[in-house]
C-alpha cells in the first residue's frame, strides 16, 4: 500500500465514520483456554450467532492494532448465566476481562467469482498471497438444504476421468458418492483426479470445483494447489483449507465454508463439485470442541450430534429443478477407515448419509490395482441413470465378467488344472482388471474411456496379455488419434456410438491390432 | 423458579424494605442449616443482573471528560434507562478521549480508543 493510497483510504474512512449512542449488547470474558472462552453476560444472543471481541478494552490503542484484523468468535452453548463460543483465530488474544459484543449475524463468508481460482481459510480470507477477494455477496456458513420440491432428478454424468468409477460406479451431478479407505490408499488421488478431469469438459458445462483441505499437512495442500495450477485446473477450482495446525474450531467449520462458496454458483445454475478432504478430521475436531463445552460424550466419545454434523452438510448436496436454476452441487467426502474397519462409527453414519461408496483396500493398492477400488463392494445408487449411451453400452457386463472372475481366481490357488473356458474367463478377467488400472493425475475423457471399455469388452485385445494392456492401451489411443479422430469426436458430442460409429470403431481396432500383433 | 431465584427475592424485598439488623446472618445460618452455602455465588450473579442493582460505570480518559461530554453521557444514561445519580466513574487514560457508559449487558462506547482502532481496521481490511 502507498503512502498516499493509506491517506486517501483514511480520509475515506473519517467522512464515513459515524458514531452514535446505540446502545450495544455486550458481554465479559470470564475463562478462557483452548479456544473455548465463556462469556458472562450476552443474555439475548442466539445459538451460532458471531461474537467480536474488543481487545481495545482490555490494552492500549498500540496494542490493540497490533493484529490487523478483528477477533470474533461463535457461540456454541447458551447456558444459564453464560455463554460459551469458540475463537476463530488465536485465542492467545484473549484476556480475562474483555468485552465481547454481539454481532446479531450468523458466520457469514464473501461468496463470488473472485474466489475461483484462490486459496483460502474458513473465513473467507486469501492465504494465497494474490491480494484482496472482491466478493459477490456475503452469504451464512450454516443454510437449511433445498427441500424435495427443489430438486430434480440426477441424470447428468460428473465424469472423473477413472475408469473404474466412470464405468462400474458412475457418479452424477448432484450426487453424494463416498471415498473410504485406510490411509495411503489413493483416496485423495481419486478426488484430484475427478477435478483434474473437468479440464475436458466443455466450458459451459464444466463445473467449478471446491477442494477442502481439513487438518490436512500444509505441505499436502500446497503440493495439491501446485499440481491443479500445473495441470490448468485452478482455473475453476477453489481450495478451502483448514490444515493440521489450524484450531479445531477451524477444522470443524471448514467444510461448511466449502459447500458456502460452492452453493454460491449452484444458486447461479452452474454445476459444482465439492471434495471434503477428510471428514474423519472433521469429526474429530467436532469432537474436541464438544468435550471443551462439556456437552456429554456418547459412543467413542463423539457428541450426540455427531451424525447431524455430516449429515446436514452433505444433505447440502443437490441436483436442482428447472424454476431454481437447474444448477447441482455433488459432493465427494472423504473418510478414513483404521485397519479397512467400514462397521466403525463414523464410517457407517456417513456410509449411510450419502448415495454410494467408494472402497479403496490397501491389499489391492499393495498388489498393484490402482485406483486400489474394490468394486464388488462399491456402489453408486444413481447407477447408469448417471452414465452416457456410449458408457452404459460398453460397461453393462464388466461387473459381472469381474465378480466371476474374482470367484475363479480365489480357485485356482487350488487347482492349476484348469479347463479352457476357465483359463480363458481368468485371462479375460486380468485384461479386465489390467484395463481398470490408471497412472495417478491421468484422468482420461469419457470419449476415450469408452472406446478402450469397447475394445477390451468385444474381446479385441484377447491376444495380448494382461501385463501388456497398459502399453496396448496407450499405443491404441494414439492410434485412434492419428487414424481415427472422427470417431472419439463422434462419441464426444453424441455421447452414444451409433452403427456408423460403431463400424468405423470395429475397423479402427482391427487395424491396429492387425499392425500391433 | 430456582432456589437460587427465590432466595434473590427474599433478599431484594428485604433491601427494599430496609435492612433489618441481623438479616444477613439469620439468613446465612438459615441456608448453612439447609445446605444451601453453595447457592450463594449464583445468587450474587442473579442480584448483579436485577436493574435496580446494575453498576453503572461511565469510563473517561481523564478527569475534564466528564464536564467535556456531561450532555453525551445524560443521554447515554438515558438510552441504557438508568438514572444519573447511580453512576460511578473510571478514569482509564487508554480510552484516549470520549467516554463510554456500561451498565449491565449493554454499554455505550464513544472512546477514542475503539473509533481509532475501528478506523484503522477498516482502512487496513480494504
Amino acid at each position: 500500500m502507498t503512502d498516499i493510497s493509506i491517506i486517501d483510504r483514511l480520509k475515506k474512512e473519517i467522512d464515513s465514520f459515524g458514531s452514535s449512542n446505540e446502545v450495544q449488547e455486550s458481554g465479559v470474558v470470564r475463562k478462557v483456554g483452548d479456544g473455548i472462552v465463556e462469556i458472562e453476560g450476552l443474555g439475548n444472543a442466539a445459538m451460532a450467532e458471531m461474537v467480536r471481541f474488543d481487545e481495545s478494552s482490555v490494552s492500549d490503542v498500540k496494542d490493540a492494532i497490533s493484529h490487523d484484523d478483528a477477533l470474533f468468535g461463535v457461540i456454541l452453548n447458551l447456558e444459564e448465566d453464560t455463554v460459551k463460543a469458540i475463537v476463530l483465530g488465536e485465542s492467545s488474544r484473549i484476556k480475562e476481562g474483555m468485552v465481547v459484543f454481539r454481532t446479531k449475524k450468523l458466520l457469514s463468508i464473501p461468496v463470488g467469482e473472485g474466489t475461483v481460482g484462490r486459496i483460502l481459510n474458513i473465513l473467507g480470507e486469501p492465504i494465497d498471497g494474490k491480494g484482496p477477494i472482491k466478493a459477490d455477496a456475503i452469504s451464512p456458513i450454516e443454510r437449511e438444504a433445498y427441500g424435495v420440491i427443489d430438486r430434480a432428478p440426477v441424470n447428468v454424468p460428473l465424469h472423473t476421468g477413472i475408469k473404474a468409477i466412470d464405468s462400474l460406479i458412475p457418479i452424477g451431478r448432484g450426487q453424494r458418492e463416498l471415498i473410504i479407505g485406510d490411509r495411503a490408499t489413493g483416496k485423495t488421488t481419486v478426488a484430484i483426479d475427478a477435478i483434474l478431469n473437468q479440464v475436458n469438459e466443455p466450458k459451459a458445462t464444466r463445473p467449478i470445483c471446491v477442494y477442502v483441505a481439513i487438518g490436512q499437512k500444509e505441505s499436502k495442500t500446497a503440493r495439491i494447489a501446485a499440481l491443479l495450477a500445473e495441470k490448468g485446473a485452478m482455473e475453476y477450482t477453489i481450495i478451502v483449507s483448514a490444515p493440521a495446525s489450524a484450531s479445531a474450531a477451524f477444522q470443524f467449520l471448514a467444510p461448511y465454508s466449502g459447500v458456502t462458496l460452492g452453493e454460491y454458483f449452484m444458486d447461479k445454475g452452474k454445476d459444482v463439485l465439492v471434495v471434503y478432504d477428510d471428514l474423519s478430521k472433521q469429526a474429530v475436531a467436532y469432537r474436541q470442541l464438544s468435550l471443551l463445552l462439556r456437552r456429554p460424550p456418547g459412543r467413542e466419545a463423539y457428541p450426540g450430534d455427531i451424525f447431524y454434523l455430516h449429515s446436514r452438510l452433505l444433505e447440502r448436496a443437490a441436483k436442482l429443478s428447472k424454476e431454481k436454476g437447474g444448477g447441482s452441487l455433488t459432493a465427494l467426502p472423504i473418510i478414513e477407515t483404521q485397519e479397512g474397519d467400514i462397521s466403525a462409527y463414523i464410517p457407517t453414519n456417513v456410509i449411510s448419509i450419502t448415495d454410494g461408496q467408494m472402497f479403496l483396500e490397501a491389499d489391492l493398492f499393495n498388489k498393484g490395482t490402482r485406483p486400489a477400488i474394490n468394486v464388488g463392494i462399491s456402489v453408486s445408487r444413481v447407477g447408469s441413470a448417471a452414465q452416457t449411451k456410449a458408457m452404459k453400452k460398453v460397461s453393462g457386463r464388466i461387473k459381472l465378467d469381474l465378480a466371476q472372475f474374482r470367484e475363479l481366481e480365489a480357485f485356482m490357488q487350488f487347482s492349476q488344472d484348469l479347463d479352457a473356458e476357465t483359463k480363458k474367463t481368468i485371462d479375460g478377467g486380468r485384461r479386465l482388471s489390467a484395463i481398470l488400472n490408471q497412472n495417478k493425475n491421468a484422468p482420461i475423457p469419457f470419449e476415450r474411456q469408452v472406446v478402450v471399455m469397447y475394445a477390451a469388452t468385444n474381446g479385441h485385445f484377447d491376444s495380448y496379455a494382461p501385463e501388456q494392456i497398459g502399453e496396448i492401451e496407450s499405443k491404441f489411443l494414439s492410434y485412434l488419434d492419428r487414424e481415427a479422430k472422427e470417431v472419439l469426436e463422434a462419441i464426444r458430442s453424441s455421447k452414444e456410438i451409433s452403427n456408423d460409429t460403431e463400424t468405423k470403431l470395429k475397423d479402427a481396432i482391427q487395424n491396429f491390432v492387425a499392425t500391433n500383433a | 423458579m430456582s432456589l437460587a431465584h427465590a432466595y434473590a427475592e427474599v433478599i431484594q424485598a428485604e433491601e427494599e424494605r430496609g435492612p433489618s439488623a441481623g438479616f444477613s446472618d439469620k439468613l446465612f445460618a438459615f441456608m448453612k442449616s439447609r445446605g444451601h452455602v453453595s447457592l450463594i455465588p449464583h445468587i450474587a450473579r442473579i442480584l448483579d443482573r436485577l436493574p435496580s442493582r446494575r453498576r453503572v460505570v461511565v469510563t473517561l480518559a481523564d478527569e475534564n471528560a466528564e464536564q467535556k461530554f456531561s450532555s453525551e453521557i445524560a443521554h447515554a444514561l438515558t438510552s441504557l434507562n438508568v438514572h444519573e445519580q447511580k453512576k460511578e466513574v473510571v478514569i482509564d487514560p487508554r480510552a484516549v478521549g470520549g467516554f463510554s457508559v456500561r451498565s449491565g449487558n449493554g454499554i455505550v462506547d464513544r472512546t477514542f480508543r475503539t473509533a481509532l482502532v475501528s478506523l484503522y481496521q477498516n482502512t487496513i481490511r480494504q
